[in-house]
């Protein structure tokens, strides 16, 4: 079973190699299968960050929220035209489906091909623009120069202003990284694995300087534009959308602590607009790396990205998120449950009162949320009823707030049986009568409210 | 007795009614566009559309909050049971505290106006994601929408930006609406005409190249094909080159 799907991924299409007659749509199909799948794993699709005017009577523009046109099989969103230039990679990092010593077929797009390709899709609004990424061909300064010259295809001939993202290849000359920024809208470098040593063991070729000094460049060049663009403001634009990078979870042995708190500093020391996570698939038999049958960390992955929300939205710092008391994140309840159970201290807090940083720590109370009572309270003393009619979302939040100081939530913060009732495991406890419930402390009075104990749900 | 404020169906004729019955300090009007039938038992009145009233009211409402009469617009355009009646609330609750009134969602006129403009901003952004073009004949793409709400006139001056340089028409076939581009402007043809019988081409090399890619970027070990269906519902899958045409009849979702 476990086979026949690898050799699915291994082989995607032994049969068209062989009715491959020549024709260059069939060469084209051929070569868009095999370097569409190389490109999958990678996780960014963002289209956003960069809000790229297009000439008047041209073609393209950036929308500065981004747009993903489609969704595939998989639930994960197709923004951008994500594909490698080459799958033919000199390198042999252990956890990557294009290592040399892999087995897969090979394919190299020329920069006409890549421009085409790109132009046509999205005149027909398919994609947003390119996100294009490829394997080490030869060296890296000769890869680095054969992107530049399909992005500049691109921009100079066929005139396209739409949203391009590339990916910087790790130990590229620094000249040609600062010609790619003024090309593309956002260029990324891949860190790949957390820890210099993981990517010592497991990236032999990857040094991490080759990785973190590229970064350290491209935040340097973008300060550098902003303070041209202060001075002429039609200098030209350097990678208007940032750089991201992406890292693998689960491949190595590394705790969410060690993930979290090295992505913190990516975000305060360069600058990264995203970090992105992307749950390892096993691609190989490694001594280093989970199995081949190991299923892929999902839930670990969505944890992580939810405590990756909590650092850039909601202003937490990354101790406060894990320590290393508990070097992982609690997989029954949501970063930001966890952290409101074990602070009982703080909490209910009166929602006509507390400030908007201390809000958006409510579990269950997002930006949106925040923003509106924050609004909406100016006007008037909210009462829970009201809260729920500007579509506050109050089954987590119930447990820490009150409104008018009544409290709701039957079960106060700090209740052993809270953390049941928050977490999303599944395992819920039947309530019953004679289970004795516990004493609701500022019962609701209201009429016309559920009472407490009924609005204990499950 | 109740006064009932009849426009002609078109959103400045609605505001042309909200003048009228703040002109009149009506405070329990009900405003109805002229083709609705209506059970309600009160006095009617037929309001003449006027551009410059229905300015002032824009301009009113611009002074309270530079986007408020955008939003009115859009929940206008919802066309939902009742909105023109809640709209004239919302728009009197603003003026009525001076503020701009899309923060009062405790008020129930607010909350309905609100989650009108919300559902067809919505709608607008899914036709900015799933409208796709076709490439009809050498010189001119078409595309055809079934939106749920007239989001047609939304929605062309995105693509007029995006796609300057070429012809495209955008077909709104249910409401036999129609959208053109010619390189400099932009018009609405509305009727039958030979532009919403024009067929579309059957697919060609490049449909079958992003039908290609699309298959190739989903990985398997991933598949999730609820999660899929969230963010592409299958109503919008008919006009979808990477989805096959009346695959969303079939069976719901097995993953």
């Amino acid at each position: 079973m476990i086979f026949s799907r690898l050799r699915g991924i291994l082989y995607p299409n032994r049969r068209e190699n062989h009715s491959c007659g020549g024709s260059a749509l069939e060469k084209l199909m051929h070569k868009l299968k095999i370097l569409g799948e190389a490109a999958r794993y990678d996780a960014s699709c963002a289209s956003s960050g960069s809000g790229r005017q297009g000439r008047p009577g041209g073609l393209g523009n950036a929308h500065m929220a981004g747009i993903c046109h489609s969704w595939s099989e998989d639930g994960r969103c197709v923004s951008l035209l994500k594909i490698l230039m080459s799958n033919a990679c000199v390198y042999d990092c252990a956890y990557c489906v294009n290592r040399r010593s892999s087995s897969v077929p090979r394919a190299t797009f020329t920069p006409e091909e890549i421009a085409r390709l790109t132009v046509e899709f999205y005149r027909r609004n398919y994609i947003e623009g390119l996100f294009l990424s490829s394997g080490v061909i030869k060296n890296a300064q000769y890869t680095m120069e054969l992107l530049i010259r399909a992005v500049s295809l691109l921009r100079n001939q066929y005139g396209f202003c739409g949203y391009i993202h590339v990916k910087v290849i790790p130990g590229a000359d620094p000249a040609l990284v600062t010609r790619l920024g003024f090309l593309a809208d956002r260029i990324s470098v891949n860190i790949e694995l957390p820890t210099s040593q993981s990517l010592r063991l497991l990236a032999p070729q990857k040094p991490a300087e080759a990785i973190l000094n590229p970064m350290a460049h491209i935040r340097d060049c973008k300060l550098q534009n902003a303070e041209e663009r202060l001075v002429c403001r039609h200098a030209p634009l350097f990678a208007p959308g940032g750089q991201s990078t992406q890292l693998i979870v689960g491949a190595t042995p590394e705790r969410d602590r060690d993930i979290l708190r090295l992505s913190s500093r990516l975000y305060k020391r360069y600058h990264l607009k995203r970090v992105y996570f992307s749950a390892y698939i096993p691609v190989s038999e490694h001594p280093l790396l989970p199995g081949l049958g190991t299923r892929a960390p999902l839930l670990r992955e969505h944890r992580l990205y939810q405590a990756d929300w909590l650092m850039r939205f909601y202003q937490f710092d990354v101790d406060e998120i894990v320590d290393d008391g508990a070097p992982d994140l609690d997989t029954d309840v949501d970063p930001k449950c966890a952290w409101a159970l074990r602070h009982p201290e703080l909490f209910p807090v009166e929602i006509n009162r507390a400030d908007y940083e201390l809000l958006l720590r409510v579990p269950g109370i997002g930006v949106k949320s925040a923003r509106r009572i924050v609004a909406a309270r100016r006007g008037r003393w909210l009462s829970y009823d009201e809260l729920r009619r500007l579509g506050v979302v109050l089954k987590r939040a119930q447990y820490f707030i009150t409104a008018k100081g009544k409290f709701f939530g039957g079960v106060e913060p700090g209740h052993p049986m809270l953390r049941q009732l928050l977490s999303e495991g599944g395992q819920y406890e039947q309530l019953t009568l004679f289970d004795a419930p516990p004493a609701p402390a500022l019962a609701g009075t209201v009429p016309g409210l559920a009472l407490p104990a009924q609005s204990v749900e499950q | 007795m109740a006064m009932l404020y009849r426009y002609d169906g078109s959103f400045e004729g609605f505001l042309c009614a909200v003048f009228c019955a703040f002109e009149r300090r009506d405070r329990s009007a009900f405003i109805e566009a002229e083709s609705v039938m209506s059970l309600r038992w009160c006095e009617e009145m037929t309001v003449a559309t006027e551009p410059d009233k229905a300015r002032r009211v824009t301009e009113g409402l611009r002074r309270l909050s530079p986007r408020l009469p955008g939003t009115v617009y859009l929940a206008w355009l919802s066309r939902m049971d009742g909105i023109d009646d809640a709209l004239l609330g919302f728009i009197r609750l603003g003026f009525d505290r001076r503020r701009d009134p899309q923060h009062m969602l405790y008020n129930g006129s607010a909350a309905k106006v609100m989650d009108a403009a919300r559902k067809v901003g919505g709608e607008q952004h899914r036709f900015l994601q799933f409208l796709r073009f076709t490439k009809a004949l050498p010189d001119l793409y078409v595309a055809d929408i079934a939106p749920a709400y007239d989001v047609l006139a939304l929605i062309v001056p995105h693509f007029a930006a995006r796609f300057a340089d070429m012809n495209f028409i955008i077909r709104d076939k249910g409401r036999r609406k129609a959208a053109l581009w010619d390189r400099t402007r932009w018009q609405m043809v509305e009727g039958d005409s030979e532009l919403m019988s024009l067929p579309l081409p059957e697919d060609g090399e490049i449909e079958a190249l992003w039908r290609r890619y699309f298959e190739s970027v989903a990985i398997p070990e991933r598949k999730n094909r609820r999660l899929q269906q969230r963010f592409v519902p299958l109503r919008f899958r008919e006009n979808m080159t990477e989805f096959d045409k009346g695959a969303h009849r079939a069976a719901g979702v097995d993953g």
